[in-house]
């Protein structure tokens, strides 16, 4: 048999299961004897002919062995676009602020390689979020979980689940991903703060905030930033302000707000050795009152603000008022 | 683009959809004699049933698998032939596609009707 059939033949085969591969070959065989039979022709232009009527081999072997033709199927897609855009649009902007700002900071190789370096790490980190949630859909396909999934999804499948059309994602992606990349970068100069001295002395460095303040003071906010975290999460969860979600963040407001003011009454905050060096430089004092009076304003002003603001937006949601205006049910 | 004509894409999309699942019904229907691939690839193609080899051999594999068709190797022809067969399950199946066929033709054929007079 011609080499230029065998080839062909071998390359269908070989994608095959091996206790396929005889049987599909033997069966192509005179498959394609029968066929360059019937055109009554030998030679290698009417082999190329038949061998073009059957086609692409990977083709053939796919249709054999029932290949998927996609990495994700539709019944996963949604799924799966939505997760992706939803981690990219979190995740990125935090990447890329908070390397940003590391960058600039402490602007070991200069402005715009700091800025170049932030940038690129942020695009690494959306690449491997792109990488790893199209991998691990992969699997969930190939390893036939979609179906359980939506299986489970779709028996409790009901219309009436749906939130009403009037109270609908009132709290968007952007708002959700912008507070939690500030909380982010609140996180990361309360604990970064130590590795950044303000000065070095000769008695080593020296740091603005009091280190005695690790004494459970800087765990409290830490804990409290990331409580915040998670009420963004429930927040952009849920959709729209909810009584439980309400209170919630009210109870985290005031708990910050109020740890910030009991630190600022009862603690040093600002470390002794920092006022001396600062004096020994300048040959000023600190004006400790002239930075902690605004900070405090700030952090009232702040929270007095986000706690109006859920009060508001709950109050004041709009109740169900759907679908007349656009008029594409029609009412009985 | 003229309106007046559909484009071809779009026309070859929706032909193939409509043709996709007759293929089986003509092939269990043809398999009541016992054929290897290429000479009912000729017999469908006769018949008017537009099928590729790339898609028909396949195919075959598939209802053999699914226990619809039987096959056997003969060893007495010029060259060995794969012959494939209904089976009696595949019998049932062509049954019940014969009737959904039909039914869906009179009801589409209704539906036409109604719509142009």
């Amino acid at each position: 048999m011609n080499d230029l059939v065998d080839r062909n033949i071998w390359a269908v085969v070989k994608r095959l299961p091996a206790e396929l591969r005889d049987d599909v070959a033997d069966e192509l065989r005179t498959t394609v004897a029968d066929m360059l039979e019937e055109r009554g022709a030998e030679g290698d232009a009417s082999v190329r002919d038949v061998l073009l009527e059957l086609g692409d081999p990977a083709e053939l072997a796919l249709g054999y062995t029932g290949g998927r033709r996609y990495l994700i199927g539709p019944d996963l897609y949604p799924m799966y676009s939505r997760l992706l855009k939803l981690l990219l649009l979190i995740v990125v902007p935090i990447v890329l602020t908070v390397r940003l700002l590391e960058e600039l900071w402490t602007a070991a190789g200069g402005r715009i390689s700091g800025i170049l370096e932030g940038v690129g790490a942020a695009f690494n980190v959306g690449v491997m979020i792109a990488f790893w949630v199209t991998l691990a859909f992969f699997i969930i396909e190939r390893s036939g979980g979609s179906r359980e999934i939506l299986r489970g999804r779709g028996r409790s499948w009901d219309p009436a689940s749906l939130p009403s059309v009037a109270t609908r994602r009132r709290i968007t992606l952007g708002e959700t991903a912008g507070s939690l990349a500030l909380l982010t970068l609140l996180l990361v100069a309360v604990v970064g703060e130590r590795g950044h001295p303000v000065f070095h002395e000769a008695g080593g460095p020296v740091f603005f905030l009091d280190h005695e303040l690790w004494s459970g003071w800087m765990q409290a906010l830490i804990a409290i930033v990331v409580a915040s975290m998670a009420l963004e999460v429930w927040k952009y969860v849920s959709g729209h302000w909810t009584a439980p979600l309400v209170v919630a963040n009210v109870a985290v407001d005031v708990l910050f707000a109020g740890l910030v003011v009991a630190a600022l009454a009862t603690q040093q905050v600002v470390d002794p050795a920092f006022l001396a060096a600062f004096r020994e430089r300048t040959g000023d004092a600190f004006p400790v009152g002239l930075v902690g009076g605004p900070v405090l304003a700030f952090v009232i002003g702040i929270t007095l603000w986000d706690v109006i603001e859920c009060l508001y937006k709950y109050l004041a949601r709009p109740r169900l008022k759907p679908l007349r205006d656009s008029g594409t049910i029609p009412r009985s | 683009m003229d309106e007046k004509r559909v484009d071809d894409e779009i026309l070859i999309g929706h032909v193939q959809e409509i043709r996709r699942g007759s293929v089986v019904l003509a092939c269990l229907a043809v398999l009541r004699e016992p054929r290897y691939g290429y000479a009912l690839l000729g017999t469908l193609r006769k018949a008017g049933i537009r099928v590729d080899g790339n898609t028909l051999y396949p195919l075959l594999r598939r209802l053999e698998r699914q226990g619809l068709l039987t096959s056997a190797w003969n060893t007495e022809d010029v060259r060995p032939r794969k012959y494939y067969r209904i089976s009696p399950a595949g019998e049932l199946l062509l049954e019940r596609l014969r009737t959904e066929w039909r039914t869906l033709n009179a009801d589409l054929e209704r539906l036409l009707r109604e719509e142009t007079s």
